[in-house]
């Protein structure tokens, strides 16, 4: 598997996996098991808010996890590990607020093992070990292909502005949406929201340089199919109200998008 | 990556794995699975926990369904001929569930939505299963 031929990064790979599916099939599918863990009821009777955000957490460990079944496949890419290697150490620094408010240090344990399971996968792999030794593509994003970079560079202005917007703004994902709900928790899942969006960004700079990866547009690809049927479901649901337009339209762009770079680009892969 | 060479095969079966999908999270989570029963029709409406628990293994199926779609574009027709041929079956079935059904509901303002929708995924794998080239005999090649 991994095209490693390593049994060691196998099963890093494997430990990674387990983490990534595990967290994302509970915060998808029973997010209160987490909520009731973490959380006090009591102080912060909204589990909706945090419901909501949990679901778009849980659907980038899915995709995480399926970029571990990918590369199963067709071998280890830098890239996912461009991705997913900041992302853990963002959310390991993340966890530690409400690891201290809940005393439940669970969390903290199991993100430090997977990175530290995808960094020994990582550093067995023969990629270069100085993560900033990145070989320069002919062309940006390694492509002819126009429409594919357009694309790619506007999913790289549209996650920076994310980012950018949260310190303009750090409550304006839960303000601007009238289903969320303002507490401490929900601010602090808007803060995970902007880390996701980070990890984003360093990983598409990082396939503006090398060139692009069809690993990390499959992940993409999938979290994005995500987002958008549960866009779909919710909005069939409500009847149309209490959404945020811009939320809206980012994840229509993001579902569209990736659907025409998979398309155009999948018969390299 | 996708071994399907057929285009028009390759739209259906993204297009059912998307239906399929937004289904699955139609039934799987409660609040969307009350939302769908609403619309269903007055005859519909009455839903026990019990219910909506069935409704939600329905939809862990159909995830499955979708997953199965994606599996399916990954590999050769003739690697998917068995899945080709329980898919044909499977909406054939709830095809004639559907309109069963529709058919037999009181209320004349039924919802036909799930009738058309049906139908439509019965079509499409049909179409699916005809463009593979593996159909065996020729007595249903009307369809």
């Amino acid at each position: 598997m991994f095209k490693a031929n390593d049994r060691v990064v196998d099963i890093c790979m494997g430990i990674s996996f387990f983490i990534a599916f595990m967290y994302g099939a509970i915060m998808m599918f029973d997010s209160t098991f987490l909520i009731d863990r973490y959380d006090n009821p009591s102080s912060n009777p909204d589990t909706q808010t945090i419901s909501i955000f949990m679901f778009w957490l849980g659907a980038a460990n899915i995709g995480a996890a399926f970029g571990v079944i990918y590369m199963g496949y067709k071998g280890l890419d830098r890239a996912y590990f461009a991705y997913a290697v900041p992302l853990l150490f963002f959310f390991i620094i993340w966890n530690i607020a409400p690891a201290q408010a809940s005393g439940n240090y669970t969390g903290i344990v199991l993100l430090s093992i997977s990175l530290v399971a995808l960094i020994i996968a990582r550093s067995r792999s023969g990629f270069p070990s100085n993560p900033f030794d990145i070989p320069k593509a002919d062309k940006y994003f390694g492509t002819d292909d126009m429409i594919t970079k357009v694309l790619l560079f506007l999913g790289l202005i549209g996650q920076g502005f994310n980012v950018i917007y949260y310190f303009v703004r750090p409550d304006a994902i839960i303000e601007d949406t009238p289903v969320l709900s303002m507490s401490v928790e929900a601010q602090q899942f808007a803060t995970a929201m902007m880390l996701l969006s980070l990890a984003w960004v360093i990983s598409l700079l990082y396939q503006m340089r090398a060139g692009l990866s069809m690993t990390m547009i499959s992940v993409g690809l999938l979290i994005s199919t995500i987002y958008f049927v549960g866009m779909i479901n919710y909005m069939i649901t409500s009847g149309g109200t209490g959404g945020n337009p811009l939320i809206g339209i980012s994840f229509t762009f993001f579902f569209v998008g990736s659907v025409i770079v998979f398309f155009r680009n999948q018969s390299k892969a | 990556m996708i071994k399907n060479n057929d285009t028009a095969t390759v739209i259906i079966l993204s297009l059912v794995a998307f239906v399929a999908l937004t289904y699955s999270m139609m039934f799987i989570y409660q609040p969307n699975a009350e939302a769908f029963i609403e619309r269903l029709g007055p005859d519909a409406q009455v839903q026990s926990e019990g219910g909506y628990f069935w409704m939600g293994l329905i939809g862990t199926i159909y995830l499955a369904l979708a997953i199965g779609n994606v599996f399916a574009l990954l590999a050769t027709p003739q690697e998917c001929a068995v899945y080709y041929r329980v898919m044909v079956t499977l909406t054939f079935f709830l095809f004639l569930r559907a309109l069963w059904f529709t058919m037999t509901q009181e209320n004349a303002s039924a919802n036909l939505t799930p009738l058309i929708v049906q139908g439509l995924v019965w079509l499409g794998t049909l179409v699916v299963y005809t463009r593979s080239g593996q159909r065996i005999g020729t007595n249903i090649n009307w369809m």
